[in-house]
């Protein structure tokens, strides 16, 4: 675990903690960009995602008053963490996340992708993106949060059989789509 | 551990996508700013509004301690006029005497003090019980005749005059019976004088003022509980606390006050949930200070401490919501207070008041249920910047169990005015309820 401390974060935390409307406009000016792209990588609408990185950053404002500083990263986590709450709210009572889109089951055989490092970020978003609620939160959940499957089924009210499943059939859509991507850019 | 699951193409993806930003318009900025400033001023209210109570708690008390300080110095000016007036006055009657005198005369002889007015003059009232019976009153000692018997007298005594020159035995026999008649009559009158002196007396006197302390708990008369067909609130409010109009709030999606997206899956499916209400009884403290202003009337005050908690439970289908709510209040209440009968160890009373209450504390627990496994989806922390305002009236039976000290209960009712908060508790539900109040009191002279 990092110890270092960074002096920018701790005094913008400090400021926030204080109710400082300038160190709060410190925090959004530096991470308002990348928790909206987590916003995103959940609820995929982009003005849902906004409304969520909204009611997140007042929940943030509120409750940074209890957030204990832990050194370098451990504010992008509480934060992530944060904004990752607000958009399973919303999923869980938006989204179909028990589906499964037996239209999408894709016909590749097992051979998964080995290096993505050709594919730009920006595609990759877009492609996360594109994937059925229910496949795309438990990806997120697993790739991003390092949840198991016995805590994702607990948190989206699903089964753990369900997350399971889904993550299998996020992979293989996944890899479908990388590679139609690939063969559409080769053209 | 999980990352040796992932392939390799998976960490990619996570390596890539971990850092990744998306541009935010300025208008979102803009909108968190004015929705988090306008929670800062509530803080600072609370604040403002806790000052408020303690300064008018201590003005108040301050206030009825000077009354009573001031009203202790009357009494002891009049003291001072009680010995001054049994002093001055003469022993011996005169037809000329005023009625101060003679009042003073009367107190000095059965040596009962005499209430005074401020200038050491009697009060009319005083002197008007007295002065019907005095005005036949004739002191049997000194045979002294009031100026107005006097003629008839005379009158009398000349007739006797006449008659004793028929026969000395009659008429100084005669004589002899008026002298036994108007000395009779005399001390009956002067008996009577008395009574009326000392009745007046009896009622006007001051007696020292008591003031005590007293710690109480107590409660309201019912739980809420109530089951309602409708989608239950989560969040939908700033203070995100329970609300009171479920339907319509659920409607208000998303608007220029800050109000948290209430999000409903299908809103056809609103009235298929269940939503369950408990509030609990209140759990109440208090320590209060009753000061008696006089031998019938007395003002209290105090400060006492509330703690509401309610459940809501809602079933929503596929997802099983329970909430917590818990608040903590601590007001200050104003209350006069009237004796209706008071024995030697029971103390009967009535009071009526008022109480201004400030949330100090307030949270929102929700749970999700799954599986029939309960856990623990947020806690968060209600925010009322709101005084709560409520009106009652007790009767109160006191018993003495020593001379300082006594248990009391205090019945009563109570009325809870909206403190137009938005959130939802029993005080909502149940404005005018039933309360009870348990204590002990200990008793001190001023």
């Amino acid at each position: 675990m990092s110890q270092s401390i960074d002096i920018d974060e701790l005094s913008i935390v400090r400021g926030c903690q204080n109710g400082d409307n300038t160190a709060r406009r410190r925090l959004y000016e530096k991470f308002s960009r990348q928790l909206m792209s987590v916003c995103m990588r959940y609820v995929s609408d982009r003005d849902i995602a906004q409304d969520i990185l909204h009611d997140g950053f007042i929940n943030i404002f509120d409750s940074i008053r209890r957030f204990k500083y832990m050194g370098e990263g451990s504010l992008k986590a509480w934060l992530t963490k944060v904004m990752m709450n607000e958009s399973l709210k919303y999923l869980r009572k938006n989204a179909k996340l028990n589906e499964i889109s037996y239209d999408e089951m894709p016909d590749v055989a097992d051979d998964e992708e080995s290096d993505i490092s050709d594919i730009s970020a920006s595609v990759l978003m877009e492609l996360v993106r594109k994937l059925p609620d229910g496949y795309r939160t438990v990806l997120n959940l697993y790739v991003f949060e390092d949840k198991s499957h016995k805590e994702i089924a607990s948190m989206l009210n699903i089964s753990e059989h369900t997350s399971s499943s889904q993550y299998f059939r996020a992979k293989k859509l996944l890899t479908t789509m990388i590679k139609e991507y690939r063969d559409h850019e080769e053209r | 551990m999980k990352k040796d699951d992932k392939e390799k193409w998976i960490e990619q993806l996570r390596q890539k996508l971990d850092d990744f930003s998306e541009d935010v318009p300025e208008s979102v900025w803009d909108r968190i700013e004015k929705d988090s400033m306008r929670k800062i001023v509530p803080f600072w209210r609370r604040w403002q509004s806790i000052a408020a109570i303690i300064i008018l708690a201590i003005v108040s008390s301050v206030m009825v301690t000077l009354w009573d300080s001031s009203s202790e110095y009357i009494q002891k000016q009049q003291d001072k006029n009680i010995s001054n007036l049994n002093i001055e006055s003469k022993p011996i009657m005169t037809g000329d005497e005023t009625n101060h005198d003679r009042i003073a005369i009367l107190s000095r002889e059965d040596e009962k003090p005499i209430k005074t007015k401020k200038d050491g003059t009697l009060s009319k009232n005083l002197v008007k019980a007295v002065a019907s019976d005095w005005a036949m009153y004739n002191d049997s000692e000194n045979e002294t005749i009031p100026a107005k018997e006097s003629p008839q007298v005379e009158k009398l005594s000349q007739k006797e005059t006449n008659a004793a020159e028929k026969g000395n035995i009659s008429s100084e026999s005669k004589s002899e019976t008026n002298t036994e008649t108007s000395q009779k009559q005399a001390s009956n009158q002067k008996r009577r004088a008395k009574e009326s002196l000392y009745q007046y007396n009896a009622n006007n006197i001051k007696r020292e003022k008591q003031w005590s302390i007293a710690l109480n708990s107590g409660g309201l008369g019912v739980n809420s509980t109530s089951n309602i067909n409708g989608a239950m609130m989560r969040f939908s409010n700033s203070d995100y606390g329970l609300q009171q109009d479920p339907i319509s709030s659920s409607l208000n999606m998303g608007s220029d006050n800050f109000i948290r997206n209430n999000y409903f899956a299908d809103l056809s499916t609103i009235n298929s949930i269940k939503t369950k209400k408990k509030h609990y009884q209140p759990v109440t403290f208090g320590l209060s200070v009753k000061f008696e202003l006089d031998r019938d009337w007395s003002l209290e005050t105090g400060l006492t401490y509330n703690y509401l908690f309610s459940k809501l439970d809602s079933d929503l289908g596929s997802d099983m919501l329970h909430q917590e709510q818990s608040l903590k209040y601590i007001g200050v209440p104003i209350k006069i207070g009237r004796n209706i009968v008071s024995l030697n160890k029971v103390n009967i009373y009535g009071s009526a008041g008022g109480e201004v209450e400030t949330p100090i504390s307030g949270k929102l627990k929700t749970y999700n249920v799954v599986n029939g496994k309960e856990n623990l989806e947020s806690e968060e922390d209600i925010d009322i910047s709101k005084l709560q305002f409520s009106v009652g009236a007790s009767i109160g039976a006191e018993y003495k169990l020593a001379k300082r000290f006594g248990i009391y209960a205090e019945p009563g009712i109570v009325y809870y005015f909206d403190d137009n908060s938005g959130i939802e508790t029993i005080r909502k539900e149940h404005p005018l309820n039933f309360n009870i109040k348990l204590g002990v009191r200990f008793t001190f002279l001023k």
